[in-house]
């Protein structure tokens, strides 16, 4: 309990430092909130639009395509909120920025990923939960299974990127690489995974693992499967795990750096 | 009581690929891989007792930030062993950090955007200061450091010198029992160093801190430490007392002079005294050589200044790459001297 308590303190240090950061540039701030929003709000547009000319899409309709918008989004956004480093981590392995958490007592990739926070990230999330809310009009039930969701799709994101940044260790630079998978992740997650089959369906639920962040969390909000839902919540449990176990086998060919940095 | 710093045979070794110059030696390093094994640190052994100040000296490239990056956890060695306070760096990092502090002066640890005492808040809630604890420990370095003019300053406008006080300061918030400081005077000016330098002698002395610092400035050893040890290519080349480094090593200092008027007619007063070497008299600029164990110093200075119009004047050590050479050269010289002694 007392840990936990420590732990949360320490959070709430980095949450108070990165929102004092966020605020000496309260332009750039309020410029990226609006930013996002109005991207968020185009794409499903989009799909409202296209939903008003075919609306069933390999037997979804608008309903199920704003629910896996909301999921994604608001999953993205819980993991870039809290984990504001999760993308940067690659470069930070090659430029040696590991050095400050490393030379500090706390879990260095717990550390790392937290002490930058994406303060305008929770607009993701205000969306999803928006979108869901007003266009799919869900029961209390649905709403808590949504939360579930969510933290799902969020741990997958952590995962999967700590994993792919992470490659750094071993491939030098692997900052491009990374990137591309995770938009990969991310583009893939964003379309119904039912119009895709064969090896891209396979690919879709190992290699790049959009279909656990939002298609099976629809199926499950369509239709409730008990074993279907622990699976979900193992795999986004073993792919953080996974995240994790790699970044510190990666630790120990960790180079350093001699770069001049600076805490931004 | 035991040694607070103990290694021994610590290596670390990198690859790196080779590869020529221009487009065609990148592409040749695909087609024909070539891997290269560079030793950073080579069988590197030293102690540390509880209150030391110990130096680690050498070039650029010598193996010290390793060795430092290593004996606090950041780096894992790739062979030997190492304890601090008796815990392995790599292994026990969590624990080790509670007790020690790193600085490194080309990397802060301050927030660039934020007052630095934004960071000092965080790093208290970092180590699980108790709250009362940390306000006197705050106050205390806050009024040692001279700092409260700087506190609410965002660290991005604090000059180099500021912005080294801040981070020593942050760095003994918890108390550690060592204080490790890579680089901690590079690119600051005479004064700014000597403070850094003055702050830390106080702290070893009034709190019993230990220091390992890195440098190739060698006017830090000389005022920081009592022992130093010389590094090059990853290997102890000396490990003694400063003042032996000094009676061996140090004892010729570099005066340079920049002149009112032209040096040609004007004339160097010294030249020809026993142990002042002329090094360089051309324009506006002199520049001499002098061993203090023949010729005191401030004898030299006293003549030039009274016999030249001086605009400025500086006094420097040899550069460290002289004081590693001349080590190469005792050491060769000294088992031919062995052999000789032997033969007579």
């Amino acid at each position: 309990m007392q840990r936990l308590g420590a732990m949360l303190r320490f959070g709430l240090g980095y949450l108070s430092a990165n929102f004092q950061g966020a605020l000496e540039y309260r332009l750039s701030f309020f410029t990226q909130v609006f930013s996002m929003l109005i991207n968020d709000i185009m794409w499903i547009v989009f799909w409202i639009a296209y939903f008003s000319r075919f609306p069933v899409v390999g037997g979804w309709g608008r309903d199920e395509v704003v629910t896996l918008w909301a999921v994604t989004a608001a999953g993205f956004g819980l993991a870039t909120a809290v984990c504001g480093n999760l993308f940067r981590l690659a470069g930070m392995i090659t430029r040696g920025e590991l050095d400050f958490y490393l030379a500090l007592p706390k879990p260095v990739l717990a550390h790392a990923l937290i002490s930058r926070m994406n303060l305008p990230a929770p607009g993701d999330i205000l969306f999803g939960m928006l979108a869901y809310g007003f266009l799919v009009r869900p029961t209390s039930v649905q709403w808590l299974l949504f939360g579930v969701f969510v933290l799902t799709s969020a741990m997958i994101f952590v995962g999967f990127g700590v994993l792919t940044q992470s490659l750094s260790f071993w491939l030098g630079n692997a900052e491009g690489l990374a990137q591309q998978l995770v938009n990969a992740l991310l583009g893939f997650s964003t379309y119904p995974t039912v119009i895709f089959n064969g090896a891209v369906k396979f690919a879709l639920f190992t290699l790049i693992p959009a279909g656990f962040i939002a298609y099976v969390p629809v199926q499950l909000l369509r239709e409730f499967r008990p074993a279907l839902f622990i699976g979900l919540l193992a795999f986004a449990a073993g792919i953080l795990a996974l995240g994790w176990f790699v970044f510190r086998i990666g630790l120990q060919r960790y180079e350093s750096g001699n770069l001049v940095l600076m805490r931004d | 009581m035991p040694p607070i710093v103990q290694v021994t045979n610590l290596s670390k070794t990198f690859t790196r690929r080779v590869r020529g110059s221009g487009l065609r030696g990148l592409l040749r390093s695909y087609t024909h891989p070539e891997v290269q094994t560079v030793a950073a640190v080579h069988n590197l052994n030293l102690s540390m007792e509880p209150g030391d100040s110990l130096a680690l000296i050498g070039p650029n490239g010598a193996g010290k930030s390793t060795t430092i990056k290593m004996l606090t956890g950041i780096m894992h060695p790739s062979g030997g062993q190492a304890t601090v306070l008796g815990l392995v760096p790599w292994h026990q990092r969590t624990e080790l950090t509670m007790n020690i502090a790193t600085v490194f002066g080309q990397r802060s640890q301050l927030w660039y955007h934020l007052p630095a005492g934004e960071t000092f808040d965080l790093l208290a809630r970092i180590y699980e200061l108790p709250a009362a604890e940390y306000r006197v420990r705050r106050a205390d370095l806050v009024q040692r450091f001279e700092l409260e003019p700087l506190l609410s300053t965002a660290v991005r406008k604090l000059s180099l010198g500021q912005r080294m006080r801040c981070e020593i300061a942050a760095s003994l918030l918890h108390r550690p029992r060592i204080l490790f400081l890579d680089e901690p005077t590079i690119g600051l000016d005479v004064i700014a160093k000597q403070q850094i330098r003055t702050l830390i002698r106080e702290l070893n002395q009034q709190e019993g801190v230990s220091v390992l610092l890195t440098s190739h400035d060698a006017g830090d050893i000389e005022h920081l430490c009592k022992r130093v040890i010389v590094i090059n290519h990853g290997t102890a080349m000396f490990d003694d007392r400063v003042s032996t480094l000094r009676r061996r090593y140090l004892r010729r200092k570099v005066v340079s002079l920049r002149l009112k008027e032209e040096v040609g007619e004007l004339g160097v007063p010294v030249t020809g005294l026993p142990g002042v070497e002329l090094v360089k008299a051309k324009g506006f600029g002199v520049k001499l050589e002098i061993d203090t164990d023949q010729q005191p110093i401030e004898h030299v200075i006293a003549l030039l200044m009274a016999g030249l119009p001086i605009a400025d004047i500086t006094i420097e050590d040899p550069p460290m790459e002289e004081i590693i050479a001349a080590m190469y050269r005792d050491q060769t010289q000294a088992p031919a001297q062995a052999t000789l002694t032997e033969a007579v």
